[in-house]
């Protein structure tokens, strides 16, 4: 007979939660946005030549699919003291692959202190490191189907390469909070639940110059933003 | 042969046809480079012809400038150049040549057939593919890309001279010509899940020859190379060479018009890659044999062919070598970015059947065996710029009072 009173309290802690939670939604704003690139951009750089490859005489094909458009490959992130820092929700599972000799996605962002489990699914070898001052990685080679997880402590873009296969390249931009988003095909982005506050709004690209704007967001209010790359 | 010849430029001529139709989409060219500049001092003895340094003295120089040109004139259809410094000639910047320049055809008709069309790297061995400073994990070159031997293209067998060293009577070949850079049309492709790949080609001329971009010879020459790759950690190949090494139009007047293209120079290899987690273990082995005319001595003249005879193609011999290289690298996981690598080179020479006192023939062997030993290590400061440094020494049988040894830093950038 006692069981009544506790649930009860057990629904009245949880409405209140959840009434905490609502008026903490309410006094959070939302960007939208797009982001446009202006005059043509130049095609990804291919290496040395690449009839110059490092082994077995067929692995100069270049492989030419395109990993997506342009603006899918940016990425838009804020700056800003009143965000809320890298902490473990905001350290999501990230993968980087490696199919058809294509680094899986080309372009990501993550928050600092995530781990990058790096699989290969090719039947070949790759041999994937870096040497951004970000991160200098060396995983060595690594057969089909093995897995090497490397963590990301240090902000900054890191590049990644394999030594084999000398087309290979991934961005990897390391952030000091949760607010990035990857633009639509069309560039439309919107970033949800930003704190109250002024922050500079940023847009990179890998072969592009950074842009960036200051933007004020309101409590529960809706800021916009149009960011060009060029 | 000679109808293979003009069949062939039939074929470059409908290909040219056909890159034409294609070309009318506008082309972006895209342009990349690498460049090396090499600190280096030797022994006494060192010389560019036995070990690639200019002298004995300190030299600093760009060892290479290259520019590669791309350009993807439709889905399957691209155009690569090479414009650079021939570095194994002269250390100078003040000739550059297109060292490559051909059109790509890849995934014909959705095939594993590929074609190469025009001024190509051979298709021999693994080496040629991997000479840039960044696939080289050493400075130096293997000596089959790098040690002249007694044949010349206007003689044939070229007796006397210091080991190495250019003769009064002309220029030495190495086994394989600087860079490997031949012209032609090139096959290639990988089956059975890349376990099984080919890459073959009609060229000019084979390896040794020093005119590949058009020569006055009659017949054409093949290249190739059949790779396989049983197991990931493994690949290896069989690579073969085969054709007239010797220039219609500079051989000399002992040697009948008709004869020239009876000289063939045939080389075979065999090449094996390990690599697991840091490490990469490279063989090759070459085996070379040079046809060669043989000349009578009219007078008691040593002085070759200023006094001879051309004797009958029955007299013609054979002059045999063969090579082993065998070099590795050793990554560090600790400090991203260095290695420690290094190479043994030995290059034999055979022995001939013929010991005719009134020829001009080699003495047995018709060379002194060379050997080179090299050890490397080399950091990348960015992906971009790498620095190396390399000691090496070698050794020529039967002159062991020279000093060869090399101590080389360089600085190659990627751009």
């Amino acid at each position: 007979m006692r069981i009544a009173p506790i649930r009860a309290a057990i629904l009245a802690l949880l409405s209140f939660t959840a009434l905490l939670q609502a008026q903490e939604k309410a006094s959070l704003g939302t960007i939208i946005g797009t982001v446009k690139i202006l005059g043509n951009i130049a095609p990804a750089r291919r290496d040395r030549g690449a009839f110059y490859r490092s082994g077995a005489s067929v692995e100069h094909i270049v492989h030419r699919e395109s990993p997506g458009s342009e603006l899918e490959m940016a990425i838009v992130y804020l700056q800003g003291d009143n965000l809320i820092r890298a902490n473990e929700e905001s350290r999501k599972k990230a993968t980087l692959d490696q199919k058809n000799a294509t680094f899986l996605p080309h372009v990501q962002a993550i928050v600092k202190g995530t781990t990058i489990l790096i699989t290969n699914h090719d039947d070949t070898y790759h041999s994937v490191f870096s040497l951004s001052p970000a991160k200098r990685f060396n995983i060595g080679r690594r057969p089909a189907g093995e897995t090497v997880p490397v963590t990301f402590e240090k902000c900054g873009v890191v590049q990644v390469f394999c030594d084999i296969h000398s087309h290979m390249t991934a961005y990897i931009l390391v952030l000091d909070n949760p607010y990035f988003t990857s633009p639509a095909r069309d560039g439309s982005f919107i970033l949800r639940d930003v704190p109250p506050g002024t922050y500079t709004i940023k847009a990179w690209h890998e072969r592009l110059s950074e842009s960036s704007q200051k933007i004020e967001v309101q409590p529960g209010s809706t800021a916009s933003v149009s960011l060009v790359l060029e | 042969m000679s109808n293979t010849k003009h069949c062939a430029l039939v074929a470059l001529i409908v290909v040219g046809i056909a890159s034409g139709f294609f070309s009318s989409v506008r082309a972006q060219m895209q342009w990349s480079g690498i460049y090396s500049f090499e600190a280096t001092v030797g022994g006494s003895d060192s010389k560019s012809s036995l070990n690639a340094l200019p002298n004995g003295d300190p030299q600093l120089a760009v060892h290479q400038f290259q520019l590669f040109l791309e350009s993807d004139i439709a889905e399957h259809i691209a155009v690569h150049a090479k414009i650079g410094n021939n570095a194994a000639e002269s250390f100078d910047l003040k000739t550059l040549e297109f060292q490559l320049a051909y059109v790509d055809f890849s995934n014909i008709a959705g095939s594993a057939l590929n074609l190469s069309i025009g001024k190509i790297l051979t298709p021999f061995g693994t080496f040629a593919r991997r000479q840039l400073p960044h696939d080289n994990p050493l400075i130096s070159e293997p000596l089959y890309l790098t040690y002249p031997v007694s044949v010349s293209p206007s003689y044939g067998y070229l007796p006397g001279s210091t080991p190495g060293s250019a003769s009064s009577y002309g220029s030495k070949l190495m086994t394989m010509w600087t860079g490997g850079y031949t012209a032609g049309i090139e096959a290639y492709g990988s089956l059975l899940r890349e376990a099984l790949s080919y890459d073959i080609a009609l060229t000019n001329a084979p390896i040794s020859s020093t005119v590949v971009d058009w020569n006055s010879n009659k017949e054409l020459a093949v290249q190739g190379r059949i790779g396989i790759k049983p197991i990931v950690w493994f690949d290896g190949g069989f690579s073969f060479s085969y054709g007239s090494y010797m220039d219609a139009a500079s051989a000399t007047a002992y040697i009948p018009a008709n004869r020239i293209d009876d000289y063939k120079q045939t080389t075979l290899g065999a090449d094996a890659r390990i690599g697991y987690l840091y490490y990469e273990l490279n063989a090759e082995y070459v085996y070379n044999t040079f046809d060669v005319p043989s000349y009578q001595l009219v007078s008691n003249a040593y002085s070759p062919y200023s006094a001879t005879t051309i004797l009958p193609p029955s007299e013609d011999r054979t002059l045999p070598s063969g090579e082993l290289i065998v070099d590795g690298k050793a990554e560090t996981p600790f400090l991203t970015g260095f290695y420690l690598a290094g190479r043994v080179d030995i290059l034999h020479f055979g022995r001939g059947s013929y010991k005719h006192p009134s020829l001009l023939y080699p003495s047995f062997p018709w060379e002194n065996n060379v050997e080179r030993y090299a050890g490397a290590a080399g950091y990348s400061v960015t992906t971009d710029v790498r620095v190396k440094a390399e000691y090496n020494w070698m050794t020529i049988a039967g002159n062991s009072n020279l000093h060869l040894q090399v101590f080389a830093l360089q600085l190659s950038v990627t751009f």
